[in-house]
């Protein structure tokens, strides 16, 4: 069985890790960049299926070179080969570029039977990315999944998936574009299963170390794309401009109303009657 | 009909009619309606906004399964008919729901077009870009841009994003989900009339693949954070807990939004009248082991604001604590602070709400 | 539906479970160890200090010989120091020589990293041989099959069969409670501890506590400072913390209604500990645990079928006068339970592991200490309960001011036979100390200002796992009759707090005020007290959830 994990890098939005400009806006450029945190999920995924099923897990990346850091995170909770996909022609790309040039990577590799991805980055926040490049390759594609099961010899899938106050369930054939929900667990229910599964943990941190050795990156040459499907040339979207949103005070001072009062009580009511645009 | 097709429908009225004046044309409001046995629905678009029903009744198509809808869709789109001079649609609306989401991707891939999600905000009007891929950096005018706002890196930015063409390829549509409450629907219009178009179903059976074999619904299940007004009642309602409850309901309800509870009133075992019971579940608990929300106006009723709770709900834009005691920690991270006993201020609250809603009636 | 099967399971991997596993690894046996916790360490609480006994070669070097250079201990003990308080006047006596007794070492330990650490040998160990730790498993009961043990039932697992099943599940063990070996017992079976573990900076509690950084110091605390409740004070020197607490019999805490941090805080306000401590610390942690009283309820026939039972779980705990010595003794039977089960295999009836080693733990030195010397005991039992009420009259008087006396009451102290067979009766712990102190001791006072943290600041600062949506403890009768003692014996609960677990609530039914006890599990310490003294339904949660300490 082969499977591929896709990620991406992304600002590191957590508590005390995300730099702001003097006005309380977000600095990007002074922000570290991390794994979208949702990604893990999808490494997760990847690593539940190798210890029940076996097989080889790839993760691929797109970004710049320093973004390799990102794919040293990936092995440090679980990949065996890593891809990073760097060129300025991938640069800029909107959901359906990223699709096309993720596409032809999973197609380099060949023959994948699962692909994994998380669910919405921290920054763009779009959920597109995975159910467009599962469009791309022709695969089935199953997304907000809580818990999957595969079977190899008839190669199927089973998924169960979080649909708005609804829990559904679904089957298809490989291969399969599986999109993590937020809320996705691994179900290990027996002993075996998580021992291997320690062990392969404490072998993929020792790899980690040395994650150099299995780093591949290609370029547009290498994967063969037109150049206008990848990259700023070819996003259909593009940002025009961007409101900054200052973060919530952590100070704020309270004013004290009293409810006996007609007016202050009054002035609440317009607080909460007033609509901003 | 879902809450946000309705939406949607109002909006799509909206930013038509405004398109239709400004740029003097006669394009029409178009909705896609797919399922089995959903006619009534194509009926009731109309009487919500669209002038053009197109219509696909089949029972493979009972429950929203990514490719076959995406494929018919993608056949809609490319139908010559009834759009005189368009062979796709110039602007399509998706709804921000799981399946909804995942359904505008699948088919803006199909359509190889733009689109942009989570989107609470929408206008069309030209736009004048400078793009080192799209027009080379020179400034260029390309008119009748849909305009899509959206928030993401994480709640600190507010992005406009649009579809524009390249100088390769011509890309239609201008696509976008919708946030669910963002916009408000028209009110249902029995006499608007509209044509409804039945599209065919003809798939292939490799696009039927995916089988759903079963579902459950997720009892109690209550996402507080999609509300911009929330209403927490802590165990400041202990001396009444029915009372307290229902007062809650009826602010939140007042102002558009929805019923939170406090760790506290979750464990506390009150005895409430039947009607109300229902409400207290770990389903609307707001904290550290419940639900995080960030609305607009988070109202915390008879809460003290021990650190649990906080984590919960600090981050809303503004915070009104109603509380008999003025020591307590929830009035160093609020911005109002209403002292009193909240068995007497809510329904002053509620009084002046009334009010003041007369008056913008009135004045409207 | 085949089961999966492993040779050993051992259920939980504190010390006696890790002996015990690392014991049957030496042997080539393929052990699975399961514990509840995400790390193990991060739900045990010691006092403490980890002892190592002469009279036995089963001690933690036997298993890990390096680890006194590779595990991470605090501190070596090398003083020991009674403080006889009366109100505010403090006799010292010296105990270093009893503490020294039978002893072959003794390390203050925090458990967190201390168990997390022996987790890390048990894994590699066991991973040898087939087998492994898992973490965040809970094993919920024994698996039966024709109304005979056979394996384990977690919550996370499907069902294991084993050859042994050994059970290190702690103080509150399920196991032990549904295989029927034991179950909660009374109040008065039990000791409750509580502990803070104060942060203070490394010289300055050098200073204060005048060792070197070689040394380490062992502070124990009795008198009327705690009024009738029975038992004391403890405060250990750690590398950079000091752990301070406070023991009573359970049934003296249920008794005097007051609550268990209140004590503590009784303790902390002492000007001997303001002095000590005043101004210089952080409180980082508190932490509460029951403790089994290896006196009255040690168990001599600690198996059923091929479970076995070990440490806390079976009640192994051995108390000579103010010093406490547990994990040594879940260590050693650990070990025993290894060995007999290797014993048991070789002679080709693995089943009959119990009995070897029900037997070797009765006849091992623990077994002898406890069982004790009946004769003494009932002398002395007799002698204070007569002598007791006799020395406080006004014709002792002259007798108690005198140095001879003084003496000869810390001489008692000082002996170890006396200690270990000395009653647990207030006079021993309260009114002989407060006599000592009153006539000998030396006022102590502080300008230094100490004010302990509330009940609500000790709770805020605990991580908590919860698992939403299945408490672990469900109150079955919530009258103030039944289950009223839990909202004062709690160690985090309080009269007068809004963030603990139990609270005494008024609430209109039917136009009628009634006080029902309302339980909210979200801050609960998991130390099992309520289940003691209250009527409750209480389960371990389940595997990864839950409280998770950072000192131990």
């Amino acid at each position: 069985m082969n499977y591929v994990v896709v990620t991406k890098g992304v600002p590191d939005f957590r508590h005390g890790k995300v730099v702001f400009k003097e006005d309380n806006t977000l600095n990007r450029a002074a922000t570290p960049t991390v794994m979208n945190p949702n990604d893990f999920l999808a490494l997760e995924a990847a690593l539940e299926a190798k210890v029940k099923y076996g097989g080889t897990v790839h993760v691929i990346s797109m970004g710049p070179p320093p973004y390799k850091k990102v794919l040293q995170e990936a092995m440090s909770r679980y990949a065996d080969k890593l891809y990073l996909l760097s060129d300025p022609k991938f640069a800029a790309a909107d959901t359906l570029a990223t699709a096309e040039a993720l596409s032809a990577a999973v197609r380099k590799i060949g023959n994948i039977d699962v692909i994994f991805s998380g669910f919405k980055t921290a920054d763009g926040e779009t959920g597109q990315t995975g159910p467009q490049t599962a469009w791309k390759m022709g695969y089935t594609l199953a997304t907000h999944v809580m818990e999957f099961s595969i079977d190899p010899q008839l190669k199927k899938f089973n998924a169960t998936r979080a649909i708005t106050g609804e829990v559904e369930f679904t089957t298809g054939p490989l291969p399969v574009l599986v999109v993590t929900d937020p809320g996705f667990q691994s179900q290990y229910k027996n002993a075996t299963q998580r021992l291997n599964l320690l062990d392969l943990q404490a072998q993929t941190k020792k790899r980690a170390q040395s994650f150099e050795e299995f780093l591949t990156i290609w370029n547009a040459n290498d994967l063969g794309v037109d150049e206008w499907k990848v990259g700023i040339k070819g996003s259909p979207t593009i940002v025009d401009s961007v409101d900054p949103i200052p973060r919530a005070p952590s100070e704020r001072k309270a004013r004290m109303l009293i409810g006996t009062n007609l007016q202050h009580i009054q002035e609440a009511v317009q607080i909460l009657l007033r609509s901003d645009q | 009909m879902a809450n946000v097709s309705l939406e949607m429908l109002g909006e799509a009225r909206r930013l038509m009619d405004k398109y239709n004046r400004d740029y003097s044309e006669q394009e029409s409001v178009v909705a896609v309606v797919l399922g089995h046995k959903v006619e009534h629905l194509a009926l009731e678009a109309i009487a919500r906004g669209a002038d053009i029903v197109y219509l696909t009744d089949h029972p493979e198509l009972e429950d929203l399964r990514l490719q076959p809808y995406t494929k018919i869709i993608a056949q809609m789109s490319l139908s010559k008919e009834a759009r005189k001079t368009y062979d796709k649609p110039r602007y399509f609306l998706f709804p921000a729901t799981n399946n909804g989401r995942d359904l505008s991707s699948t088919v803006l891939a199909e359509l190889e077009s733009g689109l942009a999600s989570d989107c609470n905000k929408l206008y069309i009007q030209d736009a004048n870009i400078s793009h080192r891929a799209k027009t080379d950096g020179t400034p260029r005018v390309f008119s009748r841009i849909l305009h899509m706002k959206r928030p993401d890196f994480s709640g600190y930015e507010w992005s406009t994003i649009l579809c524009i063409d390249s100088p390769k390829i011509d890309y239609h549509p201008q696509a976008c989900s919708v946030i669910p409450g963002s916009f408000k629907p028209l009110a249902q219009d029995p006499n608007r009339k509209g044509q409804v178009i039945r599209h065919p179903f003809n798939l292939p059976i490799e696009d039927l693949r995916l089988t759903i074999t079963g579902r459950e619904k997720l009892l109690n299940a209550i996402d507080l954070s999609s509300y911009n007004v929330i209403v927490a009642a802590g165990r400041g309602i202990s001396k009444n807990p029915s009372k307290g409850i229902s007062l809650c309901l009826e602010l939140a309800r007042a102002l558009g939004g929805e019923l939170g509870l406090s760790r506290g009133v979750c464990t506390a075992q009150y005895t409430l009248e039947p009607s109300l019971a229902q409400y207290i579940t770990e389903a609307r608990q707001i904290g550290e082991t419940g639900q995080t929300v960030k609305p607009k106006f988070y109202i915390a009723v008879g809460i003290s604001g021990a650190i649990q709770h906080k984590k919960g709900m600090d981050q809303a834009d503004r915070i009104i604590a109603i509380n008999t005691d003025t020591e307590v920690p929830i009035k160093d991270f609020c911005d109002v602070f209403i002292q009193g006993d909240l068995f007497e201020v809510i329904p002053k609250l509620l009084e002046q709400i009334k009010n003041g809603k007369k008056l913008e009636a009135s004045v409207n | 539906m085949a089961t999966e099967k492993f040779e050993a399971i051992v259920v939980g991997c504190g010390p006696a479970g890790a002996a015990a596993a690392l014991e049957l690894a030496k042997h080539g046996v393929q052990v699975l160890v399961v514990d509840r916790a995400r790390t193990p360490g991060s739900k045990n609480v010691t006092g403490g200090i980890l002892y190592g006994t002469k009279d036995t070669p089963y001690n933690l070097d036997y298993v890990l010989p390096n680890f006194e250079k590779e595990a991470p201990l605090e501190r070596p003990i090398n003083k020991y120091i009674l403080h006889a308080m009366s109100e505010n006047k403090v006799r010292a006596i010296d105990l270093t020589e009893l503490h020294q007794y039978n002893t072959k070492y003794a390390y203050s330990v925090l458990r967190t990293p201390f168990d997390a650490w022996l987790a890390e040998q048990v894994h590699a160990a066991t991973r040898k041989h087939g087998g492994g730790l898992l973490t965040s498993v809970r094993a919920s009961g024994p698996l039966m099959e024709n109304g005979r043990i056979v394996g384990i039932v977690t919550s996370e697992l499907e069902p294991i069969r084993a050859d042994i099943v050994i059970a290190a599940d702690g103080a509150t063990s399920e196991l032990a409670r549904a295989a029927h070996i034991r179950d909660w017992m009374t109040p008065a079976h039990w000791f409750q501890g509580v502990k803070a573990v104060l942060k203070m900076p490394v010289e300055l509690l050098e200073n204060r506590f005048k060792i070197s950084d070689k040394e380490g110091a062992a502070h124990l605390f009795s008198g009327d400072i705690f009024g009738n409740a029975r038992g004391g004070g403890f405060l250990y020197t750690n590398k950079d913390t000091l752990s301070i607490g406070t023991v009573f019999h359970l049934d003296s805490i249920v008794s005097e209604g007051i609550e268990p941090h209140r004590y503590l805080d009784r303790l902390l306000e002492h000007p001997l500990l303001r002095e000590w401590i005043g101004d210089s610390y952080e409180e980082v942690e508190y932490s509460a645990k029951l403790i089994p009283d290896g006196k009255k309820a040690f168990l001599s026939k600690p198996y059923k079928d091929r479970l076995l039972v070990i440490g806390d779980a079976a009640n192994q705990m051995q108390a000579a006068g103010p010093i406490i010595k547990g994990m040594n003794c879940g260590i050693t039977a650990g070990i025993l339970a290894a060995l007999s089960y290797v014993e048991a295999k070789k002679k080709g009836n693995p089943e009959k592991a119990g009995e070897i080693y029900s037997e070797a733990l009765n006849s091992s030195p623990v077994g002898k200490a406890l069982r004790g010397n009946r004769l003494l005991k009932s002398l002395l039992s007799s002698t204070t309960s007569i002598g007791g009420p006799l020395m406080t009259t006004p014709l002792f008087a002259p007798i108690l001011k005198s140095k001879f006396f003084a003496r000869q009451i810390e001489k008692t102290f000082t002996s170890y036979a006396l200690s270990a067979a000395a009653p647990d009766s207030s006079f021993v712990y309260t009114t002989l100390p407060t006599i000592l102190a009153k006539h000998h001791g030396q006022v102590v006072t502080s300008n230094k200002k100490l004010t302990p943290k509330s009940l609500d600041e000790r709770i805020g600062h605990l991580t908590y796992n919860t698992d939403i949506g299945h408490p672990h403890i469900e109150v079955q009768n919530s009258t103030p009759e039944a289950s009223g003692s839990c909202v004062t014996t709690c160690p985090v609960s309080a009269k007068d707090s809004s963030q603990g677990c139990y609270r005494l609530e008024k609430q209109q039914v039917n136009g009628n005020t009634i006080l029902k006890v309302v339980l909210d599990t979200q801050p609960c310490v998991e130390c099992g007290t309520c289940a003691v003294v209250g009527d409750v339904k209480w389960e371990h949660p389940r595997g990864g959830k839950g409280i998770e300490y950072k000192y131990g």
